[in-house]
């Protein structure tokens, strides 16, 4: 009960602590200073009572539309994190428009924290009855934040270090390619229930990185890894990744097309 | 001016889920009904066959919840207590695929064995199967 309550509180938190890395990292900068305690504080405090709330309607909205519900309401959710990304991205280097970048970010903290966060309140409210699991739980949870406080730490520092010593914009593509990650769920989502066509994997990396292994479950929460990945997958991520880029680079690659230089 | 474009995206957004949703159309697919009594699966193999896609039906009789995982078939499914969930597996080619129960992984463990011709279902319990 222990170490499930930890893996389980480190695939549904990790994405957590990861979107508030990446965001504090985007908002932290000099020039956009806008981000305060006070804020960060009321986001995290609205997200943990909205998925209270959440996690208590969970068993309804999975009945819903012919059991499909839950598939189709954290795709909704995540594809709005992934659009909201894209906004971010594309005004990331625009000085302007502060608010909207504050607003987009707020959607993306708000859903991942909301959807991972009711997940992991249903497993802990149904284990939570049986008196003899409390202790293991509370351990598992508290070991659980210990590790994602450390990993999310890690991130900071790392991606703070690229951003001024390799390339002022790593984060923001890390943070695009972490969103990418979370659209390959809606995917899979909607492949389980036979929205979205599903075709055989088009190659299998379990003998390079296994899925289950530590290093897998990291790479599936960063950049959603898939070892069996289906065509659509596969074309999807590519996508979703080159068409971000290439609208926030339009006028670099209009001028390389003319035989400019920008 | 970037918030109209907002706005259209999001619209955009909207009308594109909904009609991908409308687009959907269900084909009759084969059937395989699995339970899980006692954190345990029954039955613990089922034979689905190969390069065809099946609908799997899991019912919880427990009065916890479970969640069916699988890192080989790529699902990952929440069943509340006393009530069923139904996912889409496959098509996939021949081989045994392993699932588990996320939130009891060492007594609920099961394997899908995809086989070229098609067999019907059981041929074993889920309780010989048990760790």
């Amino acid at each position: 009960m222990l170490i499930n309550t930890v893996l389980l509180f480190l695939q549904n938190a990790l994405p957590v602590f990861i979107i508030t890395t990446l965001l504090l990292l985007r908002f932290s900068s000099k020039t956009i200073n806008s981000i305060s305690i006070k804020w960060i504080f009321l986001s995290f405090t609205l997200a943990i009572i909205s998925a209270f709330i959440l996690s208590n309607y969970l068993e309804y909205i999975s009945q819903t539309a012919d059991g499909r519900g839950f598939e189709m309401f954290f795709s909704f959710g995540f594809l709005l994190v992934y659009f909201s990304s894209i906004g971010l991205f594309i005004l990331n280097k625009s000085r302007d428009n502060t608010f909207i970048k504050i607003q987009l970010a707020f959607i993306m903290f708000f859903i991942i924290s909301c959807l991972n966060g009711a997940h992991f309140i249903v497993y802990l409210t149904s284990y939570w009855a049986k008196a003899q699991q409390v202790e293991s739980l509370l351990i598992g949870v508290i070991l659980g934040g210990g590790i994602c406080l450390s990993i999310a730490i890690l991130f900071y520092f790392l991606l703070k270090y690229t951003d001024q010593n390799i390339h002022t914009s790593t984060s923001n593509y890390f943070l695009l390619l972490f969103t990418v990650g979370q659209l390959m769920h809606v995917i899979v989502l909607l492949q389980q229930v036979d929205i979205v066509p599903s075709s055989q994997p088009i190659w299998d990396s379990s003998r390079l990185i296994a899925e289950n292994s530590e290093l897998g479950q990291l790479l599936t929460v960063l950049f959603g890894y898939e070892t069996t990945p289906s065509a659509l997958q596969f074309i999807i991520y590519v996508m979703a990744f080159t068409f971000p880029v290439m609208i926030s680079n339009a006028k670099k690659l209009l001028l390389f097309f003319r035989g400019e230089q920008s | 001016m970037i918030n109209i474009f907002l706005v259209r995206s999001i619209k955009v957004t909207c009308v594109s889920f909904l009609l991908l949703l409308s687009f959907c159309i269900q084909a009759k697919r084969s059937e395989y009904h699995i339970e899980i009594k006692n954190h345990l699966f029954y039955p613990a193999r089922v034979v689905i066959p190969a390069n065809e896609k099946v609908k799997l039906v899991i019912h919880n009789n427990d009065d916890n919840v479970e969640e069916f995982d699988s890192f080989e078939l790529n699902r990952e499914k929440v069943i509340f207590p006393n009530r069923s969930a139904t996912i889409f597996i496959g098509p996939l080619p021949a081989g045994e695929y392993n699932f588990f129960g996320e939130y009891n992984p060492h007594s609920a463990r099961g394997t899908i064995i995809v086989k070229d011709k098609p067999q019907n279902q059981i041929i074993n319990t889920g309780e010989k199967n048990v760790n």
